[in-house]
């Protein structure tokens, strides 16, 4: 096999191409080199069966004539070599525009796409539920373990998160819910009935849970609601030595007090509370008020949670407030829930406020006996803080709801007590966002009740002794993320630091208290929550979204008033699987 | 794209880069009037595997494995051409029996591609019983090839310097045992090769490349020989083929049936390759050592089942090369394609595109300059 080279200057090249071509030479290929200031570039060609190399230099900015007019199948090679090495080709025909061979940054995502179908997901996000949801629990993961009957699992996915699921079940108000795709079309899952579902038939028990090996900390938690109950749970699991106070006789703090019992049965909120303490070995130390954390740091404690709330109804600043027939809400809560009494509200009540506990007062009155009961609310419906399926429970059994007024000073008066008001409308909006209210000048009127009942949130109350630094507000001062107070070792979360929040967020906190404290004793804090799950391909989406969502059974209505009964009566079986069937798997699939 | 001289309205589609009769990713862009085409554009470079540039980056000895895997089913003329070209650069002399080895396992890689393609050819026809006949006797090829050497596609024998594994006696004998099974085999297929009215009606007359063009357009392998072009890299009697005596299969009608049928009588041709190889392979040694380490510039050829194939290797005395170049013959071929279509009818387009053998995996072989060297 013969072989020729030949060394040409460009000038050179295309007559011995010609010369080439007269002589029946067969194109092969086109070689380039790279030598640093310049290319080499060498044109192969096959003669009588023996190769020829036709050499050719060019300086690195340098043009070559194009060899495709004469030999037109060259066009791939020249092609091939400008798009690798950037030299161009004078007249090249068909020129790819650098398009023959595509870079990494230039791919045709069109081969990269399967040819027929969606291509299933590789990733999952925590789901617009799970990232609504302050205790950061795996909704999506336990409500398709519902919907395949797993219920067991699906309570301990939960409880990995959120210890108090059946107290949840019950009187969360379920951001979760808002931030589900359903709800787009205005019937989101009903995530908190599932969630009530599963504690329920799984029931509450002291479960076998892994504790960690005893450190030999010492950690106090002062307040058992649902904040301190959290951090105790979580504190024990990593292995401290627990030990938590509350004032009251049973535990559960604003649960017990405020929550009353047709919502949140006390007996379930109470063994509930008792099994997660009895898991996490930690001690509950009832009808101890602390009045002093040095006390507590003097009885060997490393650590101290400080949990105590917001139990003082806010003032509502007026003449006359201290009527004795207006009473606080929180404190008319306490004696029906707490004490079981029965106070004589009379036949016609008003309550004055917009959040959950004015709904609470308010159907409480009714069971109480009153005729006439309504609620007071400065703003409009779209502004309530409560619940909506809680106003409309209430107005379902009788509440009148009055919006827009203003009570401006108790006037006296002994059954009925009369209450000057005024009519107020929307302004700008304020720092909450909601538009302000503002008064109607001259637009006064009188309303007559048997009892006032004020709801207008309530205000934190350290005790002096505690020695903490707090804000204007009387709430304590921490750190956000740590929780840390102006006190080494001593921790805070709950109400009485963000003022009358949620359930679910007291828990959020107690978490993160304990994660903070562990830090803080010398342990690594709570894992953080992985969001994982096997994938498991979803259902037609548009057989999912032709499903409605399962209402819930409710106590009927005349015998709602007449006790203190619970009024949802939760899913049965198969109701809590069909409506968990309705989940579309947007943490996998958006 | 033809403009063309009335003003009728051109149809553009694109064949690819998926495709069922070609799931390999090249796109022709086809300009058609009504069933009629009119024109063809090319598009390939989906799919960039970097060997040659891998070949820079690794010892010499190591790339005969790399370069192995730019094509499957012609692996072992891959290895083969590329230790030809760093023989050269090495003044290697190969021994005797290495030579007789390599023509053995070349043809047997021959064997598995012709019949692998005259299946995929009989099912691009729509004849599916045809198809399976040539692809179970295909798999006698393959049993061969893992009794020889020790993988059904993949054989990894050659190496610089010779080859890695003998053929004994008693392999010898299998390897004959069943070049003559597969001989009776295809004795039985050829009337319905040759014979056949379907695959006539669907092959003959189409996809007419001319003698002339087959030239002008640089054609390789059996499309060029289908044309009438007696070119064959066997005939330069590499390896131990000028010792064997070697004439090219011609075709002169130029065809899809030309083209099929020299691919016929080139698995006799190398069921015959392999049985005097057998006979007339000498004793001796398989396989000398390099003693030092490549130099200079060189190339190569080698036939491979789809025509030329060409390796340049440039070296400076390190146990790595300059730069390597491969032009596998697919790509010299697609010009022969794009003249071939035009004025067929849209139903030919699958036989046409593959009655030359296209293995894009093989044109794909070029490196990402741009992205890691800034060349």
């Amino acid at each position: 096999m013969s072989e020729q080279n030949i060394s040409l200057t460009v000038s050179e090249l295309i007559p011995k191409i010609h010369e080439l071509a007269a002589a029946k030479a067969r194109f092969v290929t086109i070689t380039c080199l790279d030598l640093g200031k310049e290319f080499e570039v060498i044109y192969h060609f096959e003669k009588d069966s023996g190769l020829v190399n036709v050499k050719v230099r060019v300086g690195k900015e340098g043009n070559l004539p194009t060899i495709t007019t004469i030999y037109p199948c060259a066009f791939l090679a020249e092609n091939e070599v400008r798009d690798m090495f950037g030299l161009k080709f004078t007249g090249l025909n068909p020129d790819f525009n650098s398009r023959l061979l595509r870079t990494a940054e230039d791919v045709q995502t069109t081969l990269l796409k399967p040819t027929v179908g969606v291509s299933p997901p590789m990733f999952r996000t925590p789901g617009r539920c799970a990232q609504n949801c302050p205790a950061q629990i795996d909704v999506p993961k336990y409500v398709r373990l519902i919907a395949e009957g797993r219920f067991e699992e699906a309570l301990e996915t939960i409880l990995e998160q959120n210890p108090l699921a059946a107290i949840c079940g019950r009187v969360c108000f379920a951001p979760c819910e808002d931030g589900c795709r359903q709800a787009k079309k205005g019937e989101p899952i009903s995530i908190r009935l599932l969630k009530r579902y599963v504690a329920d038939v799984v029931g509450i028990k002291r479960r076998d849970v892994k504790r960690a090996k005893p450190t030999g900390k010492k950690v106090a938690v002062v307040g058992a609601g649902p904040a301190g109950v959290t951090a105790a749970y979580y504190l024990g699991l990593l292995g401290h030595d627990v030990t938590v106070f509350d004032e009251l006789p049973k535990p559960g703090g604003m649960m017990l007090v405020g929550i009353p019992q047709y919502r949140l049965p006390k007996d379930v909120m109470e063994a509930e509370i008792r099994a997660r303490l009895e898991e996490a070995e930690a001690d509950l130390k009832l009808n101890t008020k602390i009045e002093s954390l040095d006390e507590l740091f003097k009885q060997g404690f490393d650590a101290i949670f400080v949990a105590t709330g917001a139990h003082k109804g806010a003032s509502l600043r007026i003449e006359g407030e201290d009527h004795p027939r207006l009473w606080d809400c929180i404190d008319f809560l306490r004696e029906v829930n707490l004490h079981g009494r029965k106070p004589d509200v009379g036949e016609k009540v008003v309550v004055i406020g917009g959040g959950n506990s004015a709904v609470d007062a308010a159907r409480v009155s009714l069971r109480l006996g009153a005729k006439e009961v309504a609620i007071y609310y400065r703003r409009t419906r779209n502004e309530m803080p409560a619940t909506p399926s809680e106003v409309a429970d209430a107005e379902e059994e009788g509440v009148k709801l009055e919006f827009l007024v203003v009570p401006t000073k108790v006037l006296g008066g002994e059954k009925p007590v009369k209450m000057e008001f005024i009519k107020m409308k929307l302004g700008a909006p304020d720092a909450s966002g909601r538009p302000r209210p503002e008064p109607i000048p001259r637009s006064e009127f009188t309303v007559e009740a048997d009892t006032f009942i004020k709801a207008i949130g309530q205000v934190v109350t350290v005790p002096e002794g505690f020695n903490l630094k707090l804000d204007r507000r009387g709430q304590i001062q921490v750190n956000p993320e740590t929780l840390e107070t102006s006190m080494k070792g001593v921790f805070a979360g709950g109400d009485a630091v963000t003022g009358p929040a949620s359930v679910v967020e007291a828990i959020a906190a107690g978490k993160k208290a304990a994660s903070a404290i562990d830090r803080y004793l010398g342990g690594k804090g709570l894992p953080e929550p992985a969001f994982m799950e096997e994938f498991v391909p979803r259902a037609d989406v548009e057989e999912v979204l032709a499903m409605h969502k399962v209402s819930v059974a409710k106590l009927p209505h005349d015998r709602r008033i007449k006790t203190f009964e619970e009024v949802e009566l939760g899913y049965s079986k198969d109701e809590a699987v069909r409506e968990a069937k309705r989940c579309w798997r947007c943490d996998w699939y958006e | 794209m033809s403009k063309g001289q009335t003003k009728r309205k051109y149809t553009i589609f694109p064949f690819g880069p998926q495709h069922p009769v070609l799931p390999e990713p090249i796109q022709l862009r086809f300009t058609v009037d009504e069933e009629r085409i009119v024109d063809v554009g090319v598009n390939i470079g989906y799919v960039h595997r970097g060997i040659e540039r891998a070949c820079e980056l690794n010892d010499y000895r190591r790339n005969v494995y790399i370069c192995e895997r730019i094509c499957g089913i012609c692996n072992f003329i891959h290895a083969l051409c590329y230790c030809m070209v760093v023989e050269k650069l090495l003044g290697l002399e190969v021994p005797e029996r290495a030579n007789y080895l390599r023509v053995i396992w070349s043809e047997l890689n021959r064997l598995e591609s012709h019949l692998l393609w005259l299946g995929l050819f009989a099912d691009a026809m729509g004849f599916e019983s045809l198809f399976m006949q040539f692809w179970r006797d295909r798999e006698l090829v393959m049993d061969l090839q893992e009794r020889t050497g020790g993988n059904r596609v993949i054989i990894s024998t050659c190496v610089i310097g010779g080859v890695r594994r003998d053929i004994g006696r008693d392999l010898a004998n299998l390897v004959e045992q069943g070049m003559l099974k597969l001989k009776r085999h295809m004795d039985a297929l050829a009337p319905v090769i040759l014979k056949d009215p379907g695959i006539k009606k669907r092959t003959v007359g189409k996809g007419i490349l001319t003698y002339e063009d087959a030239v002008r357009l640089g054609a390789v392998g059996p499309t060029a020989r289908g044309s009438g072009v007696a070119k064959d890299i066997r005939s330069t009697g590499y390896a131990a083929y000028g010792a064997l005596g070697f004439e090219p299969v011609v075709e002169k009608d130029g065809d899809c049936y030309a083209r099929l049928l020299v691919r016929f009588y080139e698995v006799y041709q190398a069921i015959d390759l392999i049985l005097k190889a057998l006979k007339e392979m000498p004793e001796g040694k398989i396989r000398v050592k390099p003693d030092r380490w490549p130099e200079g510039e060189a190339t190569a050829r080698a036939e491979q089942p789809r025509g030329e194939l060409f390796y340049y290797a440039k070296a400076n005395g390190s146990n790595r090369l300059e730069r390597l170049k491969v032009r596998t013959p697919t790509l010299a071929n697609i010009p022969s394609l794009l003249a071939m279509l035009p004025g067929y009818e849209v139903a030919d387009i699958p036989v046409i595109v593959l009655s030359i053998d296209p293995c894009i995996a093989c044109t794909e072989r070029i490196t990402y300059l741009k992205k890691d060297g800034g060349k």
